[in-house]
Order: structure tokens, then sequence, then C-alpha cells
């Protein structure tokens, strides 16, 4: 009996059982780019059927296809359709929550990492001793987890500006490396209206948080609600530990209280 | 009819790893499309479910992007697609089924009717049908081995040599494999068909009495 003789019928119905899959395979496979503006230039976005997997400045298409290739071993194409709902306002300063990030291929430790990072807000950054801090906190970090680690996760973040790695700030001057280069981290929180100066004039006095004198709330100095307080009210810290022993509480908002001591 | 339909495809699989061998991301798409229903149909024999049979089916094809990667041009010229990618699929499945021994089991969906392959007429008879979903049930009760052998042989197609690399098995093994699962689909096929055009038979006669 053949394979295609269809009088058998037990043989008949097995052929009738290939089925096609309900969506195409490749889409499921492939990675897809596009272009897209942003406050750093023009960017390359590669993204999946699981969401954004990689954000490079736009420059040589074959140094991205192949630091694609390397690091996520998929295959990529140019995107036909539409961007990302919600890629293009999260990009003009808007976030939007629902964009999805693809993070397969990332470690647990990288994920907690831009976890924390994603969330801190526009106009605001944070202390590189905040980010371990607050993994201490979720228990995301362990007790060897230290600068280095950090740095290199943001030194390699797949999604710059999406996680805005450019608002987490180390002691150096002039305020650390940057994924998309090291000049354009400052220009972009300029662009945002963080208040650089004022920041780098308190540090140099020693001063890393500010708290008001009626409410008792103490705060990163780029927090929203610090910028807040009036002169008159405004108290200086050098430490979280001070301001707690004088009788302040940390924001809900920026959560100094996270800022671990080195 | 079968050498017809192998020479095809032959011709078909030469140009598409032509394309690979040219530019692996561009050709890739085409490469996925010609075979995705060879995967995706023995993936859901497999694994009875149709979600996880596309996840399988679309790990397979990442898998073997991954390993063309690293291919020179006539190691890619040499594949045997088909049989390749679903060697590779079956050993996902087995692996998974591993990694799954611990975890409770998934409730089978083979009662699920398939969307039918293109190609395929699809004005079938309601029997053809109930056929196909029938038996879509009774592979399913196959042993695993038996299973994949049928599955490869009779659904997908393969020509029993092919089915017997992809198993890793002599081709007289694989023969039988697939002749004991035959045996077996027939054994348990007549009488739970009869059951069903009895039931059918019925139920068209209440329907009559009542209109």
């Amino acid at each position: 009996v053949t394979r295609s003789n269809g009088r058998d019928p037990l043989l008949h119905g097995l052929a009738t059982l290939t089925t096609q899959p309900p969506r195409e395979l490749a889409d499921l496979v492939y990675a897809n780019w596009l272009s897209v503006p942003s406050p750093a230039g023009q960017l390359r976005v590669a993204f999946t059927s699981l969401g954004i997997s990689y954000v490079r400045l736009e420059g040589n298409m074959s140094a991205f296809q192949r630091d694609y290739g390397d690091r996520f071993q998929r295959p990529l194409r140019p995107s036909t359709g539409r961007p990302p709902a919600g890629l293009l306002p999260t990009l003009r300063g808007r976030p939007v929550k629902s964009l999805q990030l693809d993070l397969r291929e990332l470690t647990p430790f990288e994920v907690s990492v831009l976890q924390v990072v994603r969330r801190i807000p526009r106009r605001q950054v944070r202390p590189l001793r905040w980010v371990i801090g607050e993994l201490r906190a979720n228990g995301e970090a362990s007790d060897s987890t230290d600068d280095t680690a950090v740095l290199e996760v943001l030194a390699e973040n797949p999604f710059p500006l999406i996680v805005p790695c450019h608002r987490v700030i180390t002691s150096q001057e002039p305020l650390g490396d940057y994924v998309l280069g090291p000049g354009l981290k400052e220009r972009l929180l300029r662009a945002e209206d963080v208040n650089l100066d004022e920041i780098r004039a308190l540090a140099a006095n020693n001063v890393f948080f500010l708290g008001s004198n009626t409410t008792h709330i103490v705060c990163l100095p780029s927090c929203a609600h610090a910028r807040q307080i009036t002169r008159p009210h405004r108290r200086h810290f050098s430490s979280i530990r001070e301001a707690e022993e004088a009788g302040y509480r940390g924001c809900r908002h920026c959560r100094p209280t996270m800022v671990e001591s080195a | 009819m079968d050498d017809f339909v192998e020479d095809g495809r032959e011709a078909l699989d030469t140009a598409l790893l032509s394309a690979l061998a040219e530019d692996l991301d561009d050709g890739y798409a085409g490469f996925v499309r010609a075979h995705e229903i060879a995967v995706y149909s023995a993936a859901l024999r497999m694994t009875r479910s149709p979600p996880e049979a596309e996840d399988l089916s679309a790990e397979t094809f990442l898998r073997a992007y991954r390993a063309l990667r690293g291919y020179g041009r006539d190691r890619v010229l040499a594949l045997r697609p088909r049989s390749w990618l679903l060697a590779i699929m079956l050993n996902l499945w087995r692996n998974s089924l591993r990694d799954a021994s611990r975890r409770p089991q998934t409730i089978p969906v083979a009662d699920v009717p398939d969307r039918q392959a293109v190609g395929i007429d699809v004005e079938q008879t309601v029997e053809d049908a109930e056929t196909a979903r029938e038996l879509s049930r009774l592979l399913a009760e196959l042993p695993a081995t038996q299973r994949a052998a049928v599955t490869l042989r009779h659904v997908v197609g393969l020509p029993i040599a092919e089915v017997a690399t992809v198993l890793g098995c002599p081709e007289g093994t694989a023969k039988s494999h697939v002749s004991r699962g035959l045996r077996q689909l027939r054994k348990l096929r007549s009488p739970d068909l009869a059951t069903v055009h009895l039931s059918a038979l019925m139920a068209q006669k209440v329907d009559g009495g009542e209109s």
C-alpha cells in the first residue's frame, strides 16, 4: 500500500491531519527592526513577538546586525508594520507602562536591575547606591553585589531611554559612563530639566539629601518634592542616618532610605 | 506520484538552502514558511496541545537558525531540511518531557478540531472531519515512538529512510514502528467509529421525527 493510495481510509485520514500553525512561525522566530526618533537622536529598535529587545543609536546597519546576532542569535529583518504600541510616546518622555520588553535573553539579575531603573521618573536621577539598595530590599542582590556588577548591566542595557539608565549617576564626574556615549548622558538629563548644577553644588558641599522642616520629610535632591521646598525651610543632610536622627522620615516617592552607605 | 512530489520538494529545498547560504537572515523566512506545516503538524501530534505545539515549533526554528549560523556553505547545501528540523523538534520535545516530568500533566486537547492545512479540500464532508478528530484522538493514545513513526511517515509524509534518520534507528526498525502503530490504530478505530456513526444516525432520526 503506497501513501498516495486514497483507498485506504486510515492512511487517507492520517494524511489529512497536517495542520497549519495558527500564526506564521516566522513571526515568532524573527526580530524586526525599525528606525525611530528620540531625544538622543535617531534610534534603531529591534523587537520580537514578545516586545522590544534591543535599542541602539542609528549607525552602521551591519554593525547593528552583527551585534544583535551575536547577542540574541535570532534572525533580524526590517519591520514592515507600525512601531510597537507605546514605543514613540515612551521615547518622547511619556513612558507607557504597557510597553512590552523581551527579557528572554537576560539573566534574572539583569532583569532585576533593569526593572528598578525603569521606574526612575523623568527629571530625576538616582545614585548608583540607591539602585543597589532597592535590589537588596527586593531580595535580588547578594551581599557580594557591588557597584561593578550593576554598572556592567547598565553598560550593556539593551533598552536605553526606555529603561532610563542615564538617570543613574555615580559619584564620579562627569556623571559616569553611558551606553549610548558619555557626552549624551549629560545632554539628555539637561533636556529633561534635571537640576544638575544644583545637585553638583550640593554634592561639592557633601550634601546628598534635602529635608523640609515643615513636613520633616527628607528627599533626594532631584525629587519633585525636594524641588518644591522653599529655601527658608530647606535642611541639608549628608547621610540618611543624619536625617533620621534629626527626626526626618524618607519620602515615599524617591525613597532616599534605599541609598546604601558605601 | 510520490516520486513526482519528492522531485518537486528537492528542487524547492535546493533553492531555499542556496538562499540560506547566500544570506541567512534574508533567506530564513522562506525556509520557515516552507517547513512550518510539517514541523507544526508533527509537534501537534506529539504535544497534543496547540499552544505547546506552537512554542515547540518556534523553538525548533530558532535552534535550527542558531545551528545554521555556525555552518559553512557546503554543510548548509548538504542538509535534508525536513528530517533535520523534525529531528530537532523531537529532541526538544523529549527534553521538555524530561523537564516536565515533575510538573502536572497538561490536559490533552486532541478533541479540539484542527485548522486544516492549505491545499487540502476545505469542503470536507462531515464524515471526514469526524474521522480526523477521531484519528487525532486515537493517535494520541499510541506509545510515543509509534506515534512519532506514524506521524512522520503518514501525516508529514517522510520517506521511510528519513523516518529512520529522524528516529535515529535502522530502516527496518522504523518500518516496524510504523506498521505496529498502524495496526494498533486499526484495532482502536473500528469499534469507536461504529459508535460515532450509530449515534449520528440516531440523532438524525430524532431530529427528523420532531420537525
